[in-house]
């Protein structure tokens, strides 16, 4: 394929051809076009718009992705360094401006293959500089972009700065399309007055875009200043720079004799890879984690598939962006007469991560010496809540962290702890932190609480921490969840749909399961977004904003870097047809009138995912349309479906009133109840206590009941260590505090697979049963009323006989001595516990 | 219609204001922006950074340290008291009642040096001292004789738009304390918005700032957002329709949405309001495209 190129350039009145702020260039050979408009309210736009496009054409941007436009951008912004007019040369406002650095907006196209009869393109554009096309044919398809309409350029532009403080990498964002062109197509690639002009139809109206960029494509490069000082004086241009480059592609080069032969640029050239390589080896080995993130960029000089980045990557792209929240938020505030109000809480949401990074340590310290650094913690050395260790001392676990009689929380400092000479905490705050605890915990705020139980860890004050179980429970579940998504909490609770969804998507699937099902929804929302950005899908762009907007967790979504783009969405004509909102509409109407079979229609109408449903509409229509589609099923699982839906529908308090079940459904869950009792009634049994079933549904009540156990016997054990070292007592001790550690459905799983075993040898009569049940008694049996008074509110304890209690926690006590059975459960139980026989615990059971 | 940019061709007409009259000694209430301090002194020292901010964005520095101000914004600033308006500028360029970007820019009374922080690439924060020329000074004295103010700039505004028909309208920007003491200002504000060029009628926006730590209304669409106040009705009365080519710009400027038919007014305002409202008020002086 060929091409024509013509380049037409004129300036504003102001300026002239030195002056002039636009900036184009191409080299067809290279498959390489970019157009850029130097923003006149800021200095030297010129040297920095004509600094952008040689750039692009040495060393094309090839990718949206943030971290790759920084990494592109740098190397230009250092270019800028050395051509731009020292400041010291200047004096008063222009040293003011100039200080403030330049802007300019760019559009890029870049060819990315040629055929003889296509060529495939990439088009860029940061701003409201266009790529504007004609079409051959029909004059379908002429595409206009990134602005469609003469009223979008209204807006002020996103502009490159030429200074890397004014870069704000979640802001700055490029808009990318992908299309081709054939024989016969022309392009034009131009600055704002002439893109608007030509999409306005050169003042006749949008409709007649075709003819207004017939009359700009066939302008002689001569006849420009012309032709623009027409528009001019006839007010229908303003008096801007203009700049167009306009490329008629052509099958062959016979018919025009200017015409140039095209090429495509796919990658970078050798030295610049090199050197990018070089640079993330430099960083890897100085552990700036910043760096590493802007040299990889979106990874595929390094052979990355782009979007997917390994675990080392993503940490660093987490770190850098965490140090850029925090820079951009001392950025704003550093000129305000509070900035801690508003640092403060950035630094505190990501200290954890940055505190020890050394790309974070200049402005750790820049927060030091303005005093907006959180105040240090108080004790140097931290004391595991929990946990306590051979090789460290043990604290004696008196009454304090799990006596259930006393208050929750105690709200005064004890006396002894009120002389300490290197307390760095006043009575005052000590009170604050546990009343905050107690605060966070009241609520349920589990970021709260973590921070709040961390900092009392840290200070004279844990002595004085009393907690219930239960809350030492939440605390530490929370405290796990928090460490197991130590990346992805902080952006669920404030990020970019593309942040948490990439965090996300780091996270290994066992840390996912510690996410809750909103933030689940979450980050479906999230992805629906950023999927939608990725496709340029505007209608889906559209839809999942406004999924978001409808949704709980809305708070939780930063989305002022997406601004322009749905800005131009929302101006786009396509959307003025969109049904979603209209159906959203229909969908709470069917679900108000409790019609299902309407529900489910309204809801397939959308074609949404029940995930992205805001979250009360969601539990009743969800319910409502598994239930309408599982009845015209008829298979074992939709028997399942069937009653679980029915059951969620018809018996949910909220709901009793908004549905009523008609005769059809009645008969096909009974019909279901039926099918799913008898021979395969064992499905729903988790494992079996004493030959007695175990729902899926006992195995959290059972949980609380281990939960207890151990808060009671670990008490009691304290009690004894109190009175005198024992080392079976202390060992026993330290085995209950590492237990806690576990995962609740670790220990379940495991403790169900030991039951399973012991019961099927016990019924064989292959264990030595009273001995087996015996070991419990001195464990257990003084418990028991105490367990049986504490766990009262769960129904699968209430449902246990005594016996049956022991069973459970016989198998819970003592799980880790079967850990080799655990990992090798192709054994059976009896064979392995033979080969473990010399052990002294086993022959101590059997 | 407001459709024009301000251009060293097309400049523009921006007349300022401002009461002097004595309750301006009063400080603002601690809890806005400005607390504690004399509200006169934070007129003028707002007022100033405003001037200083305009002239920086008009200025074209060139490469060998060289620099020059565009003519593209005429201004004029008044303060009353007591019974008369006077030129509010000082120094050299007192007396002179309409002034160009350029004469403004060379003739402060004073330029003192302040640091401001900045943060650069590294997240270090560095003092960079940055000249901040003066022309106006804090004077205060006596009433508030708002319909002679009115008069003078409806005088102004005519004889410029008389000189520069096909530029964008003249803007009047009236920045108060208090009721008029010298009588109804409805109907000279109502002549002031008769004057007009080819681009539209002359605009007035009104600050309305208080010493009270009390909420501000800004830019209302209906007196019924306002308080149950006479004086808040009248100015609401006297400001103008916001132009709908500014109000996307207004929204950017203010960070909130403004509606259709909101008007010129912030009322309750503090030391904030008055730099959102210059600003504004002066934005097709940086033209709506930073690209221009």
């Amino acid at each position: 394929m060929f091409a024509t190129v013509k380049r037409l350039a004129y300036w504003k009145s102001e300026h002239d051809d030195k002056t002039c702020e636009d900036a184009s260039l191409f080299d067809a050979a290279a498959g390489l076009f970019a157009v850029a408009d130097g923003a006149g309210t800021a200095a030297f736009s010129n040297i920095w718009a004509r600094i952008i496009v040689e750039h692009f054409l040495a060393v094309p941007l090839m990718s949206d992705d943030r971290f790759e436009v920084e990494w592109w951008l740098r190397i230009a912004q250092e270019e800028y360094s050395k051509k731009a007019p020292p400041l010291a040369a200047m004096q008063g406002a222009a040293r003011k401006k100039a200080q403030e650095g330049s802007y300019t907006t760019l559009v890029t196209l870049r060819i990315c293959a040629v055929e003889r009869e296509r060529v495939q393109v990439d088009l860029c554009a940061f701003g409201d500089s266009c790529v504007l096309v004609c079409r051959a044919g029909s004059g379908e398809d002429n595409l206009r972009f990134p602005l469609e309409k003469a009223a979008d350029f209204a807006r002020g532009p996103i502009c490159l700065p030429s200074y890397l403080k004014r870069f704000d990498r979640n802001f700055t964002r490029c808009l990318v399309r992908s299309t081709s062109f054939a024989p016969g197509d022309r392009v034009m690639l131009a600055t704002d007055a002439v893109a608007k002009w030509v999409i306005g139809g050169g003042g006749q109206g949008e409709a007649c875009y075709q003819e207004a960029f017939e009359h700009v494509a066939g302008q002689t490069i001569e006849g420009w200043p012309d032709f623009i000082q027409q528009c001019r004086e006839s007010e229908q241009m303003v008096d801007d720079d203009v700049t167009a480059l306009v490329l008629t592609f052509e099958r062959d080069g016979a018919r025009a004799p200017d015409s140039q032969e095209l090429g495509a640029a796919i990658e970078h050239l050798r030295e610049v890879q090199e050197a990018r390589r070089r640079a993330f080896e430099e960083a890897k080995q100085r552990q700036d984690k910043e760096a590493m993130a802007i040299a990889y960029g979106d990874g595929r000089v390094f052979g990355n598939s782009v979007g997917q980045f390994s675990p080392e990557i993503a940490e660093a792209r987490a770190v850098a962006d965490a140090l850029h929240e925090v820079r951009q938020a001392l950025r704003g505030a550093i000129n305000t007469p509070d900035p801690q109000s508003i640092v403060g809480p950035i630094w505190r949401k990501h200290q954890a991560m940055l505190e020890r990074e050394v790309c974070a340590q200049e402005i750790v310290e820049s927060l030091r010496q303005n005093g907006l650094l959180t105040p240090p913690p108080a004790a140097q050395t931290p004391l595991p809540p929990f946990q306590p260790r051979a090789h460290v001392p043990a604290p004696v676990p008196g009454p304090a962290m799990l006596e259930r009689s006393r208050p929750a929380v105690a709200l005064t400092p004890s006396s002894e702890h009120s002389g300490v000479a290197n307390r760095l905490t006043t009575p005052q705050q000590e009170s604050q932190l546990l009343a905050g605890l107690q605060k966070a915990l009241e609520v349920n705020d589990e970021e709260q609480m973590v921070a709040v139980y961390e900092a009392i860890l840290r200070s004279p004050v844990r002595a004085n921490l009393l907690l219930t179980t239960e809350q030492e429970a939440r605390v530490q579940q929370a405290r796990q969840r928090a460490k197991a998504l130590v990346h992805l909490l902080p952006l669920l609770r404030n990020g970019t749909p593309e942040e948490k969804v990439t965090a996300f998507d780091y996270e290994s699937e066992e840390n996912q399961q510690w996410l809750k099902p909103e933030e689940l929804e979450q980050v479906s929302l999230a992805r629906n977004f950023t999927e939608a950005l990725k496709a340029n899908d505007d209608q889906e762009l559209w839809r999942a904003y406004q999924m978001i907007l409808h949704s709980p967790t809305r708070p939780t979504f930063l989305l002022t870097g997406y601004e322009s783009r749905l800005r131009q969405v929302q101006a786009s004509p396509e959307l003025a047809s969109l049904p979603v909102n209209a159906h959203l509409r229909d969908l709470e109407q069917a679900v108000g009138e409790g019609n299902l079979e309407q529900i489910r229609a309204a809801f397939e109408v959308l074609r949404l995912n029940f995930a992205d449903l805001p979250g009360q509409l969601r539990q009743r229509v969800e319910p409502a349309v598994k239930l309408v589609r599982a009845m015209e099923e008829d298979s074992r699982q939709a028997d399942e479906t069937v009653i679980q839906a029915y059951n969620a529908l018809f018996h949910v308090p909220g709901n009793r009133s908004r549905f009523v079940p008609e005769v059809q459904y009645q008969q096909r869950v009974q019909q279901a109840q039926r099918r799913l009792q008898a021979p395969e009634q064992s499905w729903r049994v988790y494992c079996t206590v004493n030959n007695r079933p175990v729902m899926m549904k006992r195995i959290g009540d059972l949980e609380a009941l281990r939960s207890w156990y151990v808060t009671l016997r670990y008490q009691e054990l304290g009690k004894r260590l109190g009175a005198g070292e024992d080392r079976a007592t202390r060992l026993e001790w330290e085995e209950l505090g590492e237990m806690k550690q576990d995962k609740p459905e670790k220990i379940l799983t495991e403790d169900c697979l030991i039951q399973e075993a012991l019961e099927g040898e016990n019924a064989q009569g292959k264990l030595n049963r009273p001995e087996f049940e015996g070991y419990l008694q001195d464990r257990v049996r003084g418990l028991l009323p105490r367990l049986r008074k504490e766990a009262a509110n769960a129904p699968a304890v209430q449902g246990l006989e005594d016996v049956e209690i022991r069973a459970v926690l016989e198998v819970f006590v003592r799980r880790r001595w079967f850990a080799g059975y655990l990992a090798q459960q192709g054994n059976h139980l009896r064979d392995w516990l033979k080969k473990q026989k010399k052990k002294a615990d086993i022959r101590e059971m059997y | 219609m407001y459709e024009k940019n301000w251009g060293a061709s097309q400049p523009g007409c921006l007349i300022l204001l401002l009461d002097q009259s004595g309750s301006m000694e009063l400080p603002f209430g601690r809890g806005v922006a400005g607390g504690g301090r004399r509200k006169c002194d934070m007129v003028a020292t707002v007022l100033n950074g405003f001037l200083n901010e305009l002239i920086t964005i008009n200025t074209i520095p060139y490469p060998d340290g060289s620099m020059q101000v565009r003519p593209r914004a005429e201004i004029s600033v008044l303060g009353y008291q007591e019974n008369r308006v006077a030129p509010a500028l000082d120094g050299p360029l007192g007396g002179k009642v309409m002034v160009n970007l350029p004469e403004l820019a060379a003739n402060p009374v004073n330029i003192e040096m302040r640091n401001a922080k900045e943060v650069d690439e590294l997240g270090r924060v560095v003092e960079i001292p940055m000249p901040f020329s003066i022309w106006v000074l804090p004077k205060t004295a006596g009433g508030t004789p708002m319909c002679a103010a009115l008069q003078r700039a409806g005088e102004l505004a005519d004889q410029w738009a008389r000189s520069h028909p096909g530029n964008y309208p003249p803007v009047v920007v009236n920045v108060t304390d208090g009721a008029s003491t010298d009588g109804d200002p409805t109907a000279l504000a109502h002549a002031l918005g008769q004057i007009s060029t080819v681009d539209g009628q002359a605009l007035l926006y009104n600050v309305h700032i208080t010493e009270h730590n009390l909420p501000p209304v800004e830019y209302p669409v209906s007196e019924a957002e306002l308080p149950n106040d006479e004086f808040a009705r009248l100015l609401f009365s006297i400001s103008s329709p916001i132009p709908e080519t500014s109000r996307t710009l207004l929204e950017t400027v203010a960070g909130r949405r403004v509606s259709p038919g909101a008007r010129g007014l912030i009322f309750n305002g503090d030391a904030a309001s008055i730099q959102q409202m210059f600003t504004f008020a002066s934005a097709p002086a940086k033209a709506t495209n930073p690209n221009m």
